[in-house]
């Protein structure tokens, strides 16, 4: 394909996916031009909130991702099949009833609309009249009427509506700012760029596990059943295939973007768009971050460009930045871009006390949980910790103004009443019928949460030490991001604090803790997952931290300097040696992971072969007729299965060494004697058994033990990949 | 948008094979020995042999497949215990059916 009609197509394919969606539902939601976020009454002073282009930027995105993967999700339900020219219908239809309500919101009802089209347009009139003529329809009469019932049904919406709304300059950017963050941004775009542009090839593991689940449902155009065969070994000790069984491993939000972005456009998977999407989760995670962090301290905005600094360009590449969209870690990226908007939503909602937001936020929490199970799973206890935070800083906020216990719970009565509204009640029933009749993720089904609750079954489980830990995060970040957490406590015990400050606070304190101990003590938490990747989440809450706190030291040093001992001078050098640390480590970080040559060559040897194999395969048959390689010395092995498409766990695979000898989990063993020593007996049983007929190796390391055997025919040579074809011996 | 199209034309370019040469069978699996050259490096000239299970030369060739491009060489020869062997530049990779 032309580079730049495919180019046309890959941004056409991005903007259709992943941002026109979520930009109309939030115009349907929120309106177009000014928010009018209140339901105080009108003796009250309204606060009104206007999204800055970047939040809506970032909003849309989510919200496009979240409605996208629901409405390929129905789809697959209802039977549509999941081709090009159905995605772009239902995302237009979509797109186009958001307008229609939006348009229906603005002039307040059917009628108002029939009303307005009547003065708009002379082709309505015209139709109208012939529609008259025809049938004897008279427009008028059916517009009193709907007049009459939509003043009943939305009298309400239209009282609202009536209300002019009231703009207060809650514009947080200033123009130096702007500049500023657009600068970080265009800094930090560069840096992972760079990074990229010798990682961009396809490679990756995980990324080859995932894009296999994407490009199943292109080509059949349904949803995947998560499931894989395995190989199993019955009491007579002989070896067969189980049919398939289900797999929790993977959860449908993480596969279904990138179907449509390669249906709309039809790039195959094997290119670069797959990393680059990945590469625009990771920019919209960070921003994400920043327009969290801009509404925590609104209106000072000083923190938020401070934070963007720090997740930006600085610690650019390693996990969980550049590297994990590269890496293909898709679930953790898209849990890095969901949680902190996810919280976003829900301050919004409770500063604001408008449903609308907690709605949204809680639309988007559920499209994390159709997303990645552990992002999910990490991010109920956030809001568990959280919750506590928020109690136990009220209470003592409660025994130091000794308010009254009536006060307290009016304020909650009053609170509860903005929240508990109908719309919310419909939309939870919504939600709970998408979950339980529609679409039930498939770790719900497997009970697979068991799994991540208990003592750490291993030792990569059982928490990281707290030098492995600081590495994870920064160590400038953690200094100052601890520095940010004491101080926020200690913030929290004045007298006059605001309950809105007090649960802006919790956020933060409940967020860096929860994280920080899932990290160190899982087994306080009765958590059994990888605190490696847990650390992963851990940058995000200690960069607001870090932020805060090194903004409030140069606001304290600035207004109270001259009341204390310290000269200018020496805190001009304090912050010049400060800025230093954090600079020398940030790009330092980024310098230990960038990547010298791109590593593609072997890859290309991979996918060769493979192409060359697929031609003598059937998808989704493999009964003798299976495929064994090695992942140890092949390069993009993974990837192997995209050619295929026989099954999940088609070609069986050789797995690091290591895994064989792992005794929490103990594995099947034909695997590893298949390729090892395949003439011993046990092999050959496994050969027989299991029917594999093609061995997939890297000839410079597993060779010699193939050339032995009599049953085995080299078909292929390359440099650094072999293929061998078994030939049972005649009986 | 800078940025992506720039990582996705590098990408393009990375996708090119450079320098290697595959040697495989038309058809793993069928009786006869025809076999493809696939070259992707500047020399077009690749020699080949065929022998027989002791190894003594049965058959052989020369053949001009040119960069980026392959060539199906066409035999007759029974396949049993066939080995064949393809020469180009310094270094050869052989293919065979026992």
């Amino acid at each position: 394909m032309n580079f730049i009609l495919e180019q046309f197509l890959f941004y056409f394919a991005i903007v259709t996916v992943l941002f026109l969606p979520g930009w109309f539902l939030m115009r349907t939601i929120f309106g177009t031009n000014k928010t009018d976020f209140s339901s105080k009454s009108s003796t009250e002073k309204e606060s009104v909130v206007n999204f800055g282009a970047i939040e809506k930027f970032t909003i849309s995105f989510g919200l496009s991702v979240v409605s996208v993967d629901f409405l390929m999700i129905l789809m697959g339900r209802l039977g549509i099949l999941l081709t090009r020219t159905n995605i772009l219908i239902s995302i237009f239809s979509f797109v186009f009833i958001c307008w229609l309500i939006e348009k229906f919101k603005n002039i307040h009802s059917l009628p108002h609309f029939i009303q307005y089209l009547q003065e708009k347009s002379e082709t309505f009139n015209k139709f109208l009249k012939q529609l008259k003529l025809l049938t004897g329809f008279n427009s008028n009469k059916v517009k009193s009427a709907l007049f009459k019932v939509q003043k009943k049904l939305f009298a309400r919406h239209s009282q609202t509506h009536s209300r002019k709304y009231v703009s207060k300059n809650d514009n947080l950017a200033q123009k130096r700012q702007t500049v500023l963050v657009i600068l970080i941004l265009f800094l930090t775009i560069f840096i992972k760029t760079i990074y990229l542009q010798n990682s961009i090839f396809p490679t990756a593991t995980d990324l080859g596990h995932h894009m296999y689940w994407s490009n199943l449902i292109s080509r059949t155009g349904e949803l995947p059943n998560y499931e894989k065969i395995k190989i199993v070994q019955n009491n007579d000790g002989d070896y067969s295939l189980s049919q398939p069984r289900a797999i929790s491993d993977f959860i449908i939000g993480e596969h279904l973007i990138f179907s449509a972005v390669n249906l709309i456009s039809k790039i195959p998977f094997i290119t670069y768009f797959p990393t680059l999407i990945l590469f625009l989760i990771n920019i919209m995670g960070i921003l994400a971050i920043f327009i969290l962090t801009l509404r925590l301290f609104a209106p000072r905005s000083g923190v938020a460009v401070l934070a963007l600094l720090l997740i930006g360009p600085l610690w650019a590449i390693a996990s969980p930045q550049a590297k994990f969209a590269s890496g293909g870690v898709i679930g953790n990226l898209l849990g890095n871009f969901f949680i902190p908007l996810c919280f976003y939503f829900y301050f919004l909602a409770f500063r604001e006390k408008k449903i609308s937001l907690l709605i949204v936020a809680i639309f988007l929490t559920m499209g994390m949980f159709y997303t990645h199970h552990l992002s999910g799973f990490i991010f109920l206890f956030f809001v568990f910790f959280i919750i506590v935070a928020f109690l136990g800083l009220f209470a003592l906020n409660f025994l130091q103004t000794k308010k009254s216990w009536q006060t307290v719970l009016d304020d909650f009565k009053s609170q509860l009443k903005n929240y508990l509204r109908p719309s919310l009640l419909i939309f939870l029933l919504l939600a709970g019928a998408f979950l339980f009749f529609v679409y039930t993720p498939v770790y719900l089904t497997n009970h697979a949460g068991k799994v991540a609750v208990g003592a750490p079954s291993k030792a990569t489980r059982a928490g990281l030490s707290f030098t492995q830990f600081k590495y994870a995060v920064g160590v400038p970040r953690l200094t100052f991001g601890i520095f940010g957490l004491l101080l926020l406590f200690v913030l929290s015990l004045r007298k006059n604090i605001s309950v809105k400050n007090i649960f802006k606070h919790s956020l933060l304190i409940g967020w860096a803790t929860a994280i920080t101990l899932m990290s160190l003590k899982p087994q306080w938490l009765h958590i059994n997952l990888p605190s490696g990747r847990i650390a992963n989440y851990a940058n995000f809450p200690f960069v607001i931290l870090a932020s805060l706190a090194l903004v409030w030291i140069f606001n304290y040093a600035k207004t109270k300097h001259r009341q204390t001992f310290l000269p200018t001078k020496s805190l001009f050098l304090f912050f010049v040696f400060t800025f230093t640390f954090i600079f020398t480590a940030g790009f330092f970080d980024n310098s230990q992971s960038l990547v010298e040559k791109p590593r593609n060559q072997k890859a290309l040897q991979t996918f060769n072969a493979s192409e060359y194999l697929s031609h003598f395969l059937k998808p989704q048959h493999f009964y003798n007729n299976i495929v064994i390689k090695d992942h140890n010395y092949i390069k993009a092995d993974t990837w192997m299965k995209m050619f295929f498409l026989q099954d999940f766990s088609l070609p069986f695979s050789r797995s690091y060494f290591k895994r064989y000898n792992d005794p929490t989990k103990p594995r099947e063993m034909c695997t590893l004697w298949m390729i090892s020593e395949p003439v011993s007996e046990r092999a050959q049983k496994c050969y027989n058994e299991l029917g594999v007929k093609f061995v997939i190796i890297n000839p410079n390391f597993d060779k010699i033990q193939f050339e032995k055997g009599k049953n085995f025919q080299k078909v292929y040579a390359g440099n650094d990949i072999a293929i061998y074809y078994y030939k049972p011996s005649a009986k | 948008m800078i940025s992506f199209s720039y990582l996705a034309h590098t990408e393009k370019k990375q996708h090119q094979i450079e320098n290697q040469w595959f040697l495989y069978f038309e058809n793993p699996t069928a009786d006869n020995l025809n076999f493809v050259i696939e070259n992707y490096t500047d020399n077009a000239d690749f020699s080949w042999k065929l022998l027989n299970k002791d190894d003594k030369q049965i058959a052989n060739g020369k053949i001009k497949v040119l960069k980026n491009d392959k060539k199906t060489v066409i035999l007759t020869e029974p396949s049993d215990g066939t080995t064949i062997k393809v020469s180009h530049r310094n270094e050869y990779k052989s293919i065979y059916k026992k």
